[in-house]
This record gives structure tokens, C-alpha cells and sequence, in this order.
């Protein structure tokens, strides 16, 4: 257990500079309507930029446009696979957004280049987690915060699914919300 | 003296070419919102040979309504839109949503792209089926009347 911290500490770095660098494409959100291009503009941009866009404008519009490498390539399919019945509702795509998005997350998955072997450790080669609270690495670094009721694994407001409420820079779309969130660790 | 007045003549030019640009702005925003209104009562004239208009009362009775059908874990519009359509909602994962009134977001319902997208999902989320055209265009006429 003494050596718990110094790994999670380890973890954690490498999970936000990850999270950091993934944040550079996000986009404004859903309050920037004008920031969506037009089918035909989708069609013409490359696969791998245009399924970054469709991912942070689309996926991001709900919630944070959580970082591909913080789950492996099997629950991204597993996930974009069942838009339309998407933790109790239909966040459904078009046919082309799907496979754009499909394309995206897996190529930067845990298990791909972008990952790194450390946001899969504890984790069952047989477990396709739907949830990046599910993975255990997650748990392991968010277990104080759990803990002290900070934050909850339900929905609402301190939803662990809200990242952007602790993590400054994951928040994206929210003019005029305060700012005086911490940065853990 | 003169090395500040040009400066600031610059800044009055902008403040005072502000407003007529925002002004325009939600003209044009008005203007494709009617566009997707036309389309939506187009539509809603082969639902309904008899469809005289849409009504702002049954869009908002349509938005406040449970749907039987209502997945549960959006029984209504109102759930993360909240019953009041000028405050900004919610979503479950707890991002932020802006206002569905025009008057707080003039941009709303001006892209028939985004405006569909988003019928078909929410409406098989709250009423369990694909909305209609009146339905739809009743919703609208609700928002563009907050």
C-alpha cells in the first residue's frame, strides 16, 4: 500500500498530460452551432481530423469528450455500436458521424499507439468496461474523492462523468461558469 | 493627441458597427428559422389535411408533458431542459445546456440538420417514437414565443 501513491501519482501524469494534449482539438461545444461544418465539408476533410471534430462537437455536446486513450479499443466499439440505447438514451449519429467517430476513437485507443499500457493495468483482457469510471486505474486515482462524496458516480452536477468540474481544462462549451475549480494533482 | 485619437475613433467605429451586426445576425437567424418552420408545415399538411398552424400552447404543453412511453431516464423535455425554457439546462453527464428559448439563444432551430438530429434522438429518448411534423413545428413556435 505504501507504494499506492507513487503509482497513482505516476498514473495520474500520465493520464492528464494525455488529457492535456487530447484537449488542444476540442471544440467549443454545443452553444457554437456555427462551428459544425456542413455534410459535404465532413465528406471532404480527411477521416482520422473529421472524426475528431464529429467526436468533440457530437459526443461533446452531452459531455465531456472524454479522451479515447482512457479506454481500449474494444469498448469504443462496444459503445459506438449502441448509440441509439447510450446509457438510457438515444445519442444516435448518422451512419457517416458514426464510423468517423468509430475510427477515431479506436485508432487512439488505450491499446493503441496514442495509449499507454498503464491506463490498462488491473484490467480483465476479457473486460470491456462502458464507463472510464469503470476502468481501474480510474477508480484507483479517484478513490479519495469517492470517498469524501466530492464526487458521485450517479448523474447530476458532481457527476464523476463531469470531469470539467474538477479538471479545469477539460471544460469546454460553458461561457460564463466559474473558474475557480482545482486541478488535482 | 493625435496618437490617441485615431485608436479610440477605431474603437467607437466597432462599438457603434456592434449592434447592427448583432441586429443582423438575428435577422438571419430568424429568417432560416422560418425556413424549417415552412419545411416542418409542409410537411405537416400531408400529416394532416386539415393542419391550419402550429400553436405555441401545445408546443409547451408538448415540452412540459411525461410521455408514458418516456425512457427512464428522460421522463420529460423539461428534465434536463428544466420547465423553464430561458434557463440553461442540464445533461445527466452534467454538462451544461443552453437555453431552447430564441430570446436567450437566438441560434436555436436555424439548422434543419441539427434541428432533426436532435428531434430523433430526444424524441425517442422522452416519447418513445419519432415526433411529427406538427409536433415538431408546435415546439419551435413554443421556443421562437420565449
Amino acid at each position: 500500500m505504501m507504494r499506492e501513491p507513487c503509482l497513482g501519482l505516476r498514473i495520474a501524469t500520465l493520464a492528464l498530460a494525455g488529457v492535456a494534449a487530447w484537449l488542444t482539438v476540442l471544440s467549443p461545444g454545443i452553444a457554437a452551432p456555427a462551428a459544425t461544418p456542413s455534410p459535404a465539408q465532413r465528406e471532404a476533410a480527411p477521416a482520422a481530423e473529421a472524426g475528431a471534430h464529429v467526436y468533440a462537437s457530437q459526443c461533446g455536446a452531452c459531455h465531456t469528450a472524454y479522451p479515447p486513450e482512457l479506454l481500449p479499443a474494444r469498448s469504443w466499439r462496444a459503445i459506438i455500436g449502441n448509440l441509439t440505447r447510450h446509457f438510457g438514451e438515444d445519442a444516435g449519429l448518422s451512419p457517416g458521424d458514426s464510423a468517423s467517430v468509430l475510427h477515431y476513437t479506436v485508432a487512439h485507443a488505450a491499446d493503441s499507439s496514442f495509449g499507454s499500457p498503464q491506463i490498462l493495468a488491473g484490467l480483465a483482457p476479457n473486460a470491456t468496461p462502458l464507463r472510464i469510471t469503470d476502468m481501474p486505474v480510474w477508480r484507483t486515482i479517484h478513490q479519495q474523492v469517492i470517498a469524501s462524496g466530492q464526487i458521485s458516480l450517479g448523474t447530476g452536477a458532481n457527476a464523476a462523468a463531469n470531469c470539467g468540474r474538477c479538471h479545469v481544462a477539460a471544460r469546454t462549451g460553458e461561457s460564463g461558469a466559474g473558474e475557480t475549480g482545482k486541478s488535482p494533482r | 493627441m493625435r496618437r490617441g485619437a485615431l485608436p479610440s475613433l477605431a474603437v467607437a467605429a466597432v462599438l457603434g458597427l456592434l449592434p447592427a451586426a448583432v441586429a443582423a445576425s438575428v435577422a438571419q437567424y430568424a429568417a432560416a428559422r422560418q425556413a424549417i418552420l415552412s419545411h416542418y408545415a409542409a410537411e405537416a399538411r400531408r400529416e394532416d389535411p386539415n393542419f391550419k398552424g402550429f400553436s405555441a400552447s401545445a408546443g409547451q404543453a408538448f415540452f412540459l408533458a411525461h410521455p408514458a412511453a418516456a425512457r427512464p431516464a428522460t421522463p420529460s423535455c423539461s428534465t434536463c431542459h428544466t420547465t423553464n425554457p430561458r434557463n440553461w439546462g442540464m445533461t445527466r453527464a452534467g454538462k451544461r445546456i443552453a437555453p431552447v428559448a430564441v430570446s436567450v439563444t437566438p441560434s436555436r432551430f436555424t439548422d434543419l440538420h441539427k434541428v432533426e438530429l436532435w428531434f430523433r434522438r430526444n424524441c425517442n429518448s422522452v416519447y418513445g417514437r419519432p415526433c411529427t411534423a406538427i409536433e415538431k413545428g408546435d415546439y419551435i413556435t413554443f421556443m421562437a414565443s420565449q
